[in-house]
């Protein structure tokens, strides 16, 4: 699946768990985004496992700050369109 | 209805919707994003959250989770792990928060493998903890117990001995009446240990369940506070035969009732037992039997199977007046109101009786099958899952009790209304052929038995031969009874028609069944010519209820021979005529014959 495909999969989830208005790109990262905190990111952890059927392990969760990582991982992983 | 009205209606609907912690999130953050509304009537509680996990979701959704419940809380979060300094100090922004409640979330995990870990070192910091805060606020405690660590799921006893030995300490250092304590297992139970436990989320968030058991974990918390603050149940009336055992005390005596573990007498045993849990949480116990009280104290006396002991009862009614009238006499010497009262009979007579005279008083429909029972009462959300500790004083109570029920009630204008509602439908038939249920009145029926004659049907049939022999059959809108009483009436002298055996069950006294008998066997005897009837009473051990049954019905004393008490009611008497409205007689097909 492309990248950009996958950013298309993931932008959905990003507006309902981060920000409705977001735009996802893959330069975002938590850092650059103020309603990005833990506390979505573990529910945006959860949302993600959930819709695209990937499992993640501990480390990808706890390093996942960065969307083109994130791309990357999910490429690495089969999500499938 | 103000505008608030239909949005508050809406956000609880997307709150109690919410399955994930997405869905929790989005409602908590629609209902702090609406001004947070509530209701002017709902009381208004200040929730202190601090524990040992990332308690930010429960925190974040436990206004709505609240206000669900009809209470308007304002809540303070501790900062992540602060538990111990924030309830030992004095002056922490804990207490400057002015909690009316305070939370205890305490998780297994950071317990077993931090800096306590054993249990005794356990037990202390958290009395210490929590005696301070008894001490440095009002509020009333709400403290979790360690739920099951992972490894015990894997069968590890060492990790269960731990939590064993953990929850014990707790539950004896922490009995105070401003402390309740929470059980998660359950909750755990529920779920499933594969979808209860993901250490991913521990590692990266210190939540010790999966995200998406939050909005359980945060209904269960909220439940417990919300009965902490209004238990839901404070009292369970309950009848006694076949509901606390099997068959009549009463009829079958106090060895013939059924207890027996190895049989359906188990499934009473499971009643008693649930109701010594609730009595142990601190739920009121009472009794409501009609019954004849030295028969019940024989069952506690001589029977060991019985779980439950006569103190376990703050207040027994046992006689044969309508049960309506027990409970305004219970509820007005334990000084409470219906709110929160149980009660629990076998007889949908009995429950309607009860339902139709105190509509706030709850009565389940117990399912007919006993061995049901147990779990019906467990699913209908009465009783509280927490583990209670006693009542908490005025201080902290946020609801004023209702005044207790005067005494007296009116109950003879509804009761003949109740009794009128029963349509009560009496099938008349003669004694003239051998009848299991017949026979077995004859030999069992004990209290009320004016003669208490064990008659078999060569020695009745020679009773009957210039009398007659009646058996009557009460249905009523609950459905049928039975056979229910059993007369045979012997003429002695040609004026005299002499009731020789009058023997009925005790399932339906006081519904003027008595006088509905009378009435017929009056008229039998009036069409075979005899001018009274005459009554006979031999007392006995057990049937002392109806020493005063004649007198009661308008006969006279007129004398005694041997064992017996005599006495006579003219046949041209008006009360020998008079007709019951409440009950329909009906000849049955077979009878009609002298």
């Amino acid at each position: 699946m492309s990248r950009e495909a996958v950013l298309r999969k993931l932008e959905p989830i990003f507006r309902d768990v981060i920000d409705p208005d977001l735009v996802l790109s893959e330069e975002i990262d938590a850092s650059k985004v103020p309603l990005w905190d833990s506390l979505k990111h573990i529910i945006l952890v959860v949302e993600i496992e959930m819709r695209l059927g990937v499992a993640l392990t501990t480390d990808e969760l706890a390093n996942l700050r960065n969307v083109g990582e994130l791309v990357t991982l999910l490429q690495d992983k089969g999500v499938q369109a | 209805m103000s505008d608030h009205g239909g949005t508050l209606a809406s956000l609880l609907a997307r709150y109690r919707a919410a399955q994930t912690l997405q869905q929790l999130a989005a409602s908590a953050r629609d209902y702090e994003a609406a001004g947070a509304p509530s209701e002017p009537a709902w009381p208004k509680i200040r929730v202190a959250l601090t524990g040992n996990y990332s308690t930010q979701f429960l925190a974040h959704g436990f206004p709505v989770a609240m206000a669900a419940r009809g209470f308007a809380a304002a809540v303070y979060e501790s900062p992540y792990n602060q538990w111990r300094a924030e309830l030992l100090q004095a002056n922490s922004p804990l207490y400057g928060f002015a909690p009316t409640h305070v939370i205890l979330a305490l998780s297994s995990i950071e317990l077993a493998y931090g800096s306590l870990r054993s249990p005794p070192a356990i037990v202390d910091a958290v009395s210490a903890a929590v005696n301070a805060a008894l001490k440095s606020s009002d509020a009333h405690l709400l403290v979790t117990l360690p739920e099951p660590l992972a490894d015990e799921i894997s069968d590890n006893s060492a990790a269960y001995a731990w939590r064993r030995a953990v929850n014990d300490g707790l539950r004896v250092a922490l009995v105070s009446p401003r402390v309740t304590l929470f059980d998660p297992e359950p909750l755990l139970r529920a779920a499933g240990a594969q979808a209860w436990f993901d250490d991913r989320f521990y590692e990266t968030a210190k939540l010790p369940f999966h995200p998406d058991r939050t909005p359980a974990v945060l209904g269960a918390l909220a439940d417990a506070l919300a009965g902490a603050i209004a238990p839901r149940c404070k009292l369970v009336v309950v009848d006694l035969d076949d509901t606390l055992w099997g068959g009549r005390a009463g009829d079958d005596g106090f060895d013939g009732i059924d207890l027996d573990a190895g049989g359906k007498g188990r499934h009473f045993l499971r009643l008693q037992a649930f109701l010594q849990g609730l009595r142990d949480k601190g739920t009121l116990l009472a009794i409501a039997s009609k019954n004849d009280p030295a028969t019940v104290q024989e069952v506690f006396a001589k029977r060991p199977e019985m779980m439950l002991r006569p103190e376990d009862f703050a207040g027994m009614e046992i006689h044969w007046e309508p049960k309506s009238s027990s409970f305004a006499r219970i509820l007005e010497r334990l000084k409470l109101s219906t709110a929160g009262v149980v009660f629990l009979d076998d007889n949908p007579v009995e429950r309607a009786e009860v339902r139709g005279r105190f509509p706030d008083i709850t009565v389940p429909e117990l399912p007919d099958d006993p061995a049901q029972r147990v779990a019906m009462l467990l699913r209908s959300g009465l009783f509280d899952h927490r583990l209670a500790t006693a009542e908490s004083g005025a201080r902290n109570r946020m609801y004023v009790e209702n005044e207790a029920r005067a005494a007296a009630q009116n109950v003879a204008g509804d009761y003949q209304e109740f009794l009128r509602g029963l349509k009560m439908v009496m099938e008349v038939s003669p004694l003239e052929a051998a009848h299991e249920r017949v026979g077995e009145l004859i030999q069992k029926t004990n209290q009320f038995n004016l003669t208490t004659r064990r008659y078999n049907w060569t020695e009745l049939s020679g009773v009957l031969r210039d009398g007659f022999g009646r058996s009557y059959r009460l249905t009523d809108r609950f459905g049928d009874n039975g056979i229910i009483s059993v007369v045979a009436v012997a003429r002695d002298a040609e004026a005299d028609a002499r009731i020789d055996l009058w023997l009925m069950s005790c399932r339906v006294l006081g519904r003027k069944v008595e006088e509905a008998i009378l009435a017929d066997i009056a008229a039998r005897a009036r069409v075979l010519g005899a001018g009274r009837l005459i009554g006979e009473y031999i007392p006995t051990a057990k049937n002392a209820l109806v020493t005063d049954l004649y007198p009661r019905l308008g006969f006279e004393e007129i004398g005694r021979r041997g064992a017996s008490v005599l006495y006579a009611l003219p046949l041209d008497d008006a009360r020998a005529g008079e007709s019951m409205d409440f009950i329909a007689m009906k000849e049955s097909s077979a009878s009609a014959r002298a």
